[in-house]
């Protein structure tokens, strides 16, 4: 499997940190069962809460090809999506995130 | 699920020094130990648990590298000559925006949580300063010990890796059917591509004792609450809260593919299928292996609201093996 370690946690510097750490925080499998839950009432309720705001910008950025910096199994590696690919996970995140918004693209 | 859980090496991946696994988990057969001959008797199956033969669980053979796991006992120095009874007897459930307990409640307690998980019931032999630690998450959002912690044998591990089965789901039907434990409904359990555990009652408790007193941890359960956020995960090095050989306590297994998204993909659709009891004949099995070491690795926390939502709490606790750093960091 993946053999990379979380360096976004200890890296607060590194490329994509907030996207990462808020993937891995309420989307992987060990969040808990509430946890996409409240990313989704967080996204829709909070459009100016400064880390949602990055988040949001840096998951555009990867849905229009923006990635540089990002470690190719990094969304991977925080998320452990079963979506099949990060372009899969990543724009079913932005659709259900929000649904008014059409999902960016390249 | 049957009684019978067969463990034999696999020879056919040249392993040597092996260790019968019913051993560790004392869940042995009654076919004796002559497991050469009842693996020839079966068809040539290969299946999810890496290279042996896999039919269902109820017949489910375990093999493969040993995982690295002891006991931990409560005289046992973990740093700078203090013990893992020194940790146990100082944790402050408070630390962990849990009540303080009555030290007299603490019994009573673990057998009220052991009605409603039986796997705690492992717990009752233990010192009072062991269950301490167990009974103060009691009631609350924590749910790493059914899942992370030292009732876990291999078969367990490897029905929820995959057969996504949840080890906290007791009622039979509902486990076989993917239904998780703890959420609602008919919420299906999710699980990532490893399931470990620290394979040890009292190296689970230190480790929660001496997790919540770290810095890392303690920030995250001292932000302010602020509710739907809640604080990112944690990483706290093996050896800061188990001591140098805190590795050996923990064990597990992880998927095996060459593309791990895939991987996931795949034992998802094979375990979706399984819980709808269709065919799987033509669907290729997910492959598995033992996690051979956790040197290195880090315990995870991660944290989440209270069942009131008015402070965070912890919500699980589990191993992760060593991963590499990237290319260029």
């Amino acid at each position: 499997m993946t053999a990379m370690r979380h360096y976004w946690l200890d890296d607060q510097d590194a490329p994509f940190r907030t996207l990462l750490c808020v993937v891995g925080t309420y989307c992987h499998p060990e969040a808990g069962p509430d946890a996409y839950g409240d990313l989704i009432r967080l996204a829709r309720s909070r459009p100016d809460d400064p880390e949602m705001r990055l988040f949001k910008d840096e998951l555009r950025r990867v849905l229009t090809g923006d990635t540089e910096g990002l470690h190719p199994d990094a969304i991977f590696t925080a998320a452990c999506y079963g979506d099949g690919t990060d372009e899969a996970f990543t724009r079913r995140l932005w659709r259900q995130l929000y649904p008014g918004e059409p999902v960016p693209v390249p | 699920m049957g009684s019978d859980r067969y463990v034999y090496l696999d020879d056919d991946a040249g392993v040597d020094g092996g260790v019968d696994l019913r051993a560790l988990t004392d869940r042995g057969s009654d076919h004796g130990s002559d497991h050469g001959s009842d693996r020839d008797t079966r068809p040539d199956r290969r299946g999810p648990l890496s290279g042996l033969y896999y039919d269902d669980p109820d017949d489910i053979f375990v093999g493969g590298l040993p995982v690295e796991r002891r006991r931990m006992g409560l005289d046992e120095e973990l740093a700078d000559g203090l013990t893992a009874r020194h940790f146990l007897e100082r944790f402050d459930p408070r630390l962990a925006n849990r009540p303080d307990l009555d030290p007299d409640g603490v019994a009573t307690r673990i057998a009220d949580q052991t009605r409603e998980q039986p796997r705690l019931a492992q717990l009752a032999g233990q010192e009072r300063c062991v269950q301490r630690v167990y009974a103060a998450f009691g009631g609350g959002a924590f749910h790493g010990p059914e899942r992370h912690e030292g009732s876990l044998d291999d078969t367990d591990h490897l029905l929820r890796l995959v057969e996504r089965q949840d080890p906290a789901q007791f009622d039979e039907a509902r486990r076989e059917k993917g239904i998780d434990a703890f959420k609602k409904g008919n919420g299906k359990h999710v699980c990532a591509e490893s399931s470990t555990s620290i394979a040890d009652a009292v190296a689970y408790a230190v480790a929660l004792a001496r997790g919540v007193d770290h810095p890392k941890v303690r920030a995250a359960l001292e932000a302010r609450h602020d509710p739907p956020k809640r604080p990112y995960y944690v990483h706290v090095p093996i050896v800061d809260l188990l001591g140098e050989n805190g590795h050996e306590f923990c064990g597990g297994y992880q998927l095996v593919g060459e593309d791990p998204r895939e991987a996931i993909k795949q034992r998802d659709m094979w375990a979706k299928a399984g819980w709808k009891g269709k065919p799987r004949d033509d669907m290729c099995p997910p492959q598995t292996e033992p996690i051979t070491t956790f040197r290195d690795g880090v315990i995870e926390f991660r944290i989440g609201h209270n069942a009131a939502r008015d402070s965070y709490e912890l919500i699980s606790m589990f191993p992760r093996p060593r991963k590499e750093a990237p290319r260029g960091e």
